[in-house]
């Protein structure tokens, strides 16, 4: 045992060392795949970004050309910022909804309800569905002669339909005013149950002996849900805002499923859809990658402000 | 506050690593093409498009039509195709291929035990009638072993990747808004002396097809079989119209006749509405109108755009107006994916579509039971015809391993006798001249009307801008049926969306 003969302090030392040692051996095939398909790759799109490389062209150095080019306002078929405004509507309106509604749910199933186990696994059953499958459902149930309709004229029909107001059916995904709350409100559905999980652990890490306090004090459950539930999920709250922006930003499946291009009329276009856009549909590397720094930077800003209002801590 | 200095520092150090990058990378640039894609698709998932992991038509035609060259059409994603693996063709799936007399062929020396990988795009039933049409180059060229190696969906994106990396097939599929990039990168092979070799020349085909596909006399595809615009219209609705006057096959007719036939046809309201005819948003179903009247699309030297005209708008307001009427509907008022699905529910008189409505209503699977008939497209009002042509053409990797026998395969699976087999199984009309008096088009009247539309049709492409130019129409038309612009302000946008499409090459 050449160890054991060694001085005690060198052999202390050695082993720090030795520790080490392994540790970046074992982090090694990570790091490199880390740094050769991620920042690698992010740095050479980075590059790309600033010239005007084609499919299957040369790359000649531009400058901002390209950015300029993607943030031109005037150009007919620049659909940026089109693009940009349906993608932040969409992850606001989505945000806000799933957020509130998850909070909701949860508080509902921390109750002591009948079949509290059969509803958590009914709520929860869309998170664990894929994306395209659901985003299939959902396209032929917004059709003109779909379920949706076929529902709502049902009930609208049987109820005001006495006093005289109709329901005419709609197809939710032909139509420019209707295509995109129909896909957020797809989106609002599919994601609650994941957010809904989160919230649930943190209801639990409340401890009970401040509601019993409350209680004692004669607050009202309203007022325990303000002052107690919300104030001390502020930090789950931030961390389900923060995943849903970034999840919503990026939306993309359900558009490439459910839309035809971003369609109609662009009115479902969003950034994420439009990065794939130029890239596979348009051979537009350099602009492709142009709009994905301006989604990161997007993203980015957006992280800052919530960092600003939600995060206890970073307020400081 | 000192939290987020941190992080904005972070971001700057990013973009100062980016620009040394930048800096150092700037003189070797050609180099760096292959990895492109990846760089790009890291990119994507960075940001969380996950661009490879969905798998759904993006080209409705391409999954709801079985058919050889399909024409954009409304987007349907059901029968998602599956993936097939790469596999030689096996002696069952040969029983129909037919008898090839080789004497027929010339054929072109090729290279001892070669091996070539052959894709294309397509549905089940299209990959049998490639797969039939391989047999017979194995009983041409019997020392040519070829792999099929179908790619039923997202062609176009994956044999972009393919070649990004250097693992493209040797011989493929290419379509016309992917020619020019092809062409110009020097992905494709030259084909003018194996052509020679083979006995054919480029004016065998019809120049309008063949022309996509080459530089000047430099041919880099042959177009494999071509589709265009005709009427199919529904018998037992016209025969309990009253007044319905069957339209003449030879395309003897004007719009007025097509006017008065579409209202005749139509039928009931509400969910059991049957519309006269189908007027989709879709600029590939006016334009061949327009085309008819004397409109062009770009200027005679393609530098600019030619399509707000005067032909151009009559041909406009007539289509849409027919529509705004209710003699036309669209497929999406009757819950169909696709105007030929609209037809196969005897939701429309008459449809206005191309010869993958064929094997579409033939198609037992799709339960259809309509007794139809076809005819060509009527004379504008200026007396003359028009219509559109969609094609696509075989072509070989510039660097293959086996360039003849790659040429080998693109001549024959272009050449006379496999085109006439193709003809014969009632798949696609030929590319080639001089078939108008085939025995096969006497008592096929729907093909007869599609292959004489090659003599005075316009192909469907438009240059390098090709893509963007054909979604600039589209989205014009639906800006109009969604009452966002008139016809005259459809065509401007039309125009300006063109123009700047050139500008931008």
């Amino acid at each position: 045992m050449a160890v054991k003969s060694l001085p005690p302090q060198r052999q202390g030392m050695k082993r720090k060392t030795r520790e080490n040692v392994a540790g970046w051996l074992f982090l090694t095939p990570y790091l490199i795949s880390l740094i050769v398909f991620t920042f690698g790759a992010i740095a050479y799109a980075v590059y790309v970004s600033f010239t005007d490389l084609k499919l299957f062209g040369e790359a000649n150095y531009v400058g901002l050309g390209t950015y300029g080019r993607v943030l031109d306002p005037n150009n007919p078929l620049n659909k940026f910022w089109k693009a940009l405004g349906n993608t932040v509507i969409f992850s606001v309106i989505v945000v806000f909804f799933q957020t509130w509604l998850a909070i909701l749910f949860a508080v509902v199933l921390n109750s002591k309800i009948r079949g509290q186990r059969f509803f958590r696994i009914a709520w929860y059953l869309p998170s664990v569905t894929a994306s395209v499958v659901i985003s299939l459902i959902f396209f032929w149930m917004y059709k003109q002669q779909g379920v949706i309709n076929y529902a709502l004229g049902g009930i609208i029909n049987n109820t005001l339909g006495l006093v005289g107001i109709h329901f005419e059916p709609v197809a939710w995904l032909d139509n420019t005013t209707t295509a995109l709350p129909a896909i957020m409100t797809m989106n609002i559905f599919t994601t609650i149950p994941t957010f809904m999980v989160m919230f649930l652990a943190g209801l639990q890490d409340i401890p009970t002996d401040i509601y019993e306090a409350a209680k004692i004090d004669g607050a009202s459950a309203r007022r325990m849900f303000w002052s107690i539930t919300l104030p001390l999920l502020r930090p789950v709250i931030f961390l389900v805002t923060v995943l849903g922006t970034i999840g919503t930003l990026q939306v993309f499946d359900q558009i490439y499923v459910m839309t035809n291009e971003g369609g109609p009329l662009d009115s479902t276009l969003t950034v994420a859809y439009l990065i794939w856009f130029e890239a596979f549909k348009r051979n537009n590397l350099a602009r492709s990658a142009a709009i994905s720094f301006i989604l990161f930077v997007v993203i980015f800003i957006f992280f800052l402000v919530q960092r600003r209002f939600l995060d206890k801590n970073a307020t400081d | 506050m000192k939290k987020i200095n941190r992080y904005l520092s972070m971001l700057s150090l990013l973009l100062v690593v980016a620009f040394g990058l930048m800096a150092c990378d700037n003189n070797s640039t050609a180099a760096s093409t292959p990895a492109v894609n990846t760089a790009v698709a890291a990119v994507a998932t960075a940001t969380g498009a996950p661009a490879m992991a969905v798998a759904t038509a993006t080209n409705g035609a391409a999954t709801t039509a079985a058919t050889a060259t399909t024409a954009p059409v409304a987007k349907a994603p059901d029968a998602t195709p599956t993936d097939v693996p790469p596999a030689e063709v096996s002696d069952a799936a040969c029983a129909n291929a037919g008898k090839v007399d080789v004497s027929k062929v010339k054929k072109i020396a090729v290279e001892s035990a070669a091996t070539l990988r052959f894709s294309g795009w397509g549905n089940t039933s299209e990959q049998q009638v490639t797969r039939e049409q391989l047999c017979r180059f194995k009983q041409t060229y019997p020392e040519i072993k070829v792999i099929y190696e179908p790619i039923p969906d997202n062609y176009e994106s994956k044999l972009k990747t393919q070649i990004s990396s250097g693992t493209e097939s040797d011989v493929f599929y290419v379509n016309p808004p992917l020619a020019d990039l092809l062409i110009n990168s020097k992905k494709l092979m030259k084909l003018n002396d194996y052509m020679g070799e083979a006995g054919m020349k480029k004016s065998d085909f019809f120049e309008s097809l063949i022309n996509i596909f080459s530089k000047g006399d430099d041919v880099y595809g042959l177009p494999k079989d071509f589709g265009s615009i005709i009427v199919f219209y529904n018998q037992d609705i016209m025969a309990k119209a009253t007044g319905a006057k069957a339209p003449p096959a030879d395309g003897n007719w004007t719009w007025d006749d097509y006017s008065a036939f579409a209202k005749s046809l139509v039928s009931g309201t509400g969910d059991s509405k049957v519309y006269g005819t189908m007027h989709q948003p879709d600029y590939a179903r006016w334009l061949p109108f327009a085309l008819a009247n004397g409109a062009k699309v770009l200027s005679a030297d393609g530098k600019k755009s030619a399509i707000n005209s005067a032909e151009a708008k009559a041909a406009l307001d007539w289509y849409y107006g027919l529509y705004k009427d209710g003699t036309a509907g669209e497929s999406k008022l009757v819950s169909a994916g696709w105007p030929g699905e609209a037809f196969g529910k005897q939701k429309a008189g008459f449809v206005i579509e191309g010869g993958w409505m064929i094997p579409y209503l033939k198609d037992t699977a799709n339960g259809f039971n309509v007794k139809w008939s076809a005819a060509s497209l009527p004379k504008s009002p200026k007396g003359t015809q028009g219509d559109l042509l969609f094609t696509n053409a075989y072509s070989a990797r510039a660097d293959s391993k086996f360039p003849k026998a790659a040429a080998a395969l693109v001549t024959f699976l272009s050449g006379p006798v496999n085109q006439e087999a193709v003809l014969v199984t009632g798949f696609a009309v030929p590319t080639l001249k001089g078939y108008e008096g085939n025995a096969y088009f006497t008592d096929h009247a729907a093909e007869k009307a599609l292959y004489a539309t090659a003599s005075y049709g316009t192909a469907d492409y438009y240059g390098p801008a090709t893509g963007v130019i054909q979604k600039t129409m589209s989205d014009a038309m639906n800006a109009l049926y969604l009452g966002k612009v008139d016809t005259a302000g459809a065509l401007k946008q039309m125009e300006d969306g063109i123009n700047a499409a050139l500008a931008d090459l």
